[in-house]
């Protein structure tokens, strides 16, 4: 599974990365670094930090592993 | 040195083959431009089976020619036709000839010189894959360019069974970016869209839409004629054909030449005083030392080798005596100023960058500066609706990696390189 960021929506809240630190830092302009792909036993934490993102720019995608 | 190549810089008669793009304009001495008539009289008219409903017969031909796409990111043509011959609606051909690339100019040479070859393969792949209509995108700032197509439009009145119109595309670097182009032809402004859904899916009017550089349908044009083993015939095995190299900076002869793949870079360029550097690609494309450039050749695997990539054919040759710190900063600040400014690593990454090589140009840094841009160099691939950052970091990497004994001089302020 891996977490994807639509660039143009994501504004940089960084919800995402306090919710998941696991899965998501924040780069110097506070816009997120995603890990990739999302380990089996972090995907219902990435399904948290994807439903709570404001700007609603996080997707979780199963059927691609790497881009 | 990296000022744009506005006019149509001369083409070079010394190819080391037959000219096959540029056959026909006895390069500088009488015909400047192909008209229909001389056209057909050099190249011949495209095959009945081109020009009639011929569905899905026009891609295994490109197929076995392996020819790539031109405006710099080389996917498989044959695949991208295939691609929007798989939906059932049927899709729109875009023939883009923005040519953003300030370094570049080989699409405006093709489309003032002999414009019919480009539309002839737009042509083949429209009726080959049952297409509702070409559309040629082209920059509003190039009015020669416009001028050409729009009489070649005219020219070809009647005879072309798919028809044939023209986009006046904002100009601007990222405008000419495929999904940029779809969503200004459909109503939108110019700018990037997150992909997916991916042009081949739906493009213009919600169509499967096949988006590809004027160079390629020019190839195209020529392979439904001659056939992929004529294709095949010069160039290398993994990468045959010819290629359009615009070429600038210390060179003998600026301008637009045709070669084959694999012929040495330093044919290509010939230089016209010691080399300090090349930049290879474009803007978004990489440095490289004089070693490299001269054991390189003109070809993806040559290039990757060494890091770098033949991008949309471009090669600018830095003397000698001249400081690739400040013209890399003149690249990167005017990529900074192109951002469609809609994604956060791209609106903030590019002006960070492009404000710390600016200090590193004028040797008013410390090592700090060096340190960031380090970081920053791998902080921003991928994290785009486009790949605009990437190409950005792409020439930042290559310059802190062929610039590394300037970058110490410019940090103590030591620089002796006049400009």
């Amino acid at each position: 599974m891996k977490l994807d960021v639509d660039w143009i929506r994501c504004t940089g809240h960084g919800l995402c990365a306090e919710i998941a630190p696991e899965l998501v830092s924040l780069d110097d302009w506070g816009y997120p670094i995603v890990s990739d792909p999302v380990d089996p036993e972090l995907e219902s934490l990435a399904e948290r930090a994807r439903s709570a993102c404001p700007a609603m720019a996080l997707r979780l995608d199963a059927s691609r592993v790497t881009t | 040195m990296t000022t744009a190549t506005q006019v149509i810089a001369p083409l070079r008669a010394d190819t080391p083959i037959t000219p096959r793009l540029l056959a026909g304009l006895n390069l500088g001495q009488g015909v400047a431009r192909l008209d229909l008539g001389w056209h057909l009289s050099v190249h011949g008219p495209l095959p009945l089976a081109a020009r009639k409903r011929s569905t899905g017969t026009l891609a295994p031909l490109l197929d076995r020619a392996a020819l790539r796409g031109r405006g710099g990111a080389g996917f498989p043509f044959a695949r991208k036709l295939a691609a929007v011959q798989d939906g059932r609606r049927r899709p729109v051909v875009v023939v883009n000839a923005c040519e953003g690339e300030p370094l570049s100019a080989k699409d405006a040479a093709l489309l003032t010189r002999c414009p019919h070859l480009v539309l002839d393969g737009a042509q083949a792949a429209a009726v080959d894959s049952h297409a509702t209509s070409v559309i040629v995108a082209l920059h509003a700032n190039r009015p020669d360019v416009w001028r050409s197509v729009e009489a070649a439009i005219a020219e070809r009145s009647g005879r072309d069974r798919i028809e044939t119109r023209t986009v006046s595309i904002p100009e601007g670097y990222v405008s000419g970016q495929a999904t940029a182009l779809v969503h200004f032809i459909n109503g939108g402004p110019a700018v990037p869209t997150t992909t997916p859904p991916r042009t081949a899916t739906k493009g213009v009017d919600g169509r499967p839409t096949l988006v590809s550089n004027a160079e390629t349908y020019a190839q195209v044009a020529l392979i439904a004629r001659h056939g992929p083993d004529w294709y095949r015939s010069v160039g290398t095995p993994e990468q045959p054909g010819t290629a359009l190299v615009t070429l600038s900076g210390a060179v003998t002869v600026p301008g637009v030449v045709e070669v084959p793949y694999g012929v040495p870079l330093s044919w290509v360029m010939r230089p016209t005083a010691p080399v300090r550097g090349v930049l290879v690609g474009g803007y978004a494309g990489s440095w490289i030392n004089a070693d490299d450039a001269f054991a390189m050749r003109w070809s993806d695997t040559s290039a990757r080798s060494i890091g770098a990539t033949l991008g949309a054919g471009v090669v600018m040759v830095l003397p000698a005596g001249a400081c690739g710190l400040i013209e890399t900063s003149r690249i990167i600040t005017w990529m900074a100023s192109q951002s469609a400014r809609q994604c956060g690593p791209c609106l903030n990454g590019l002006p960070a960058i492009a404000s710390a090589v600016a200090d590193l140009a004028a040797g008013d840094c410390d090592a700090r500066v060096v340190d960031s841009l380090h970081r920053w160099a791998g902080m921003i691939d991928g994290r785009g609706a486009c790949a605009h950052p990437d190409g950005v970091v792409m020439t930042l990497r290559s310059a802190l990696r062929t610039f590394s004994t300037d970058i110490a001089r410019h940090v103590c302020g030591t620089c002796e390189a006049s400009s």
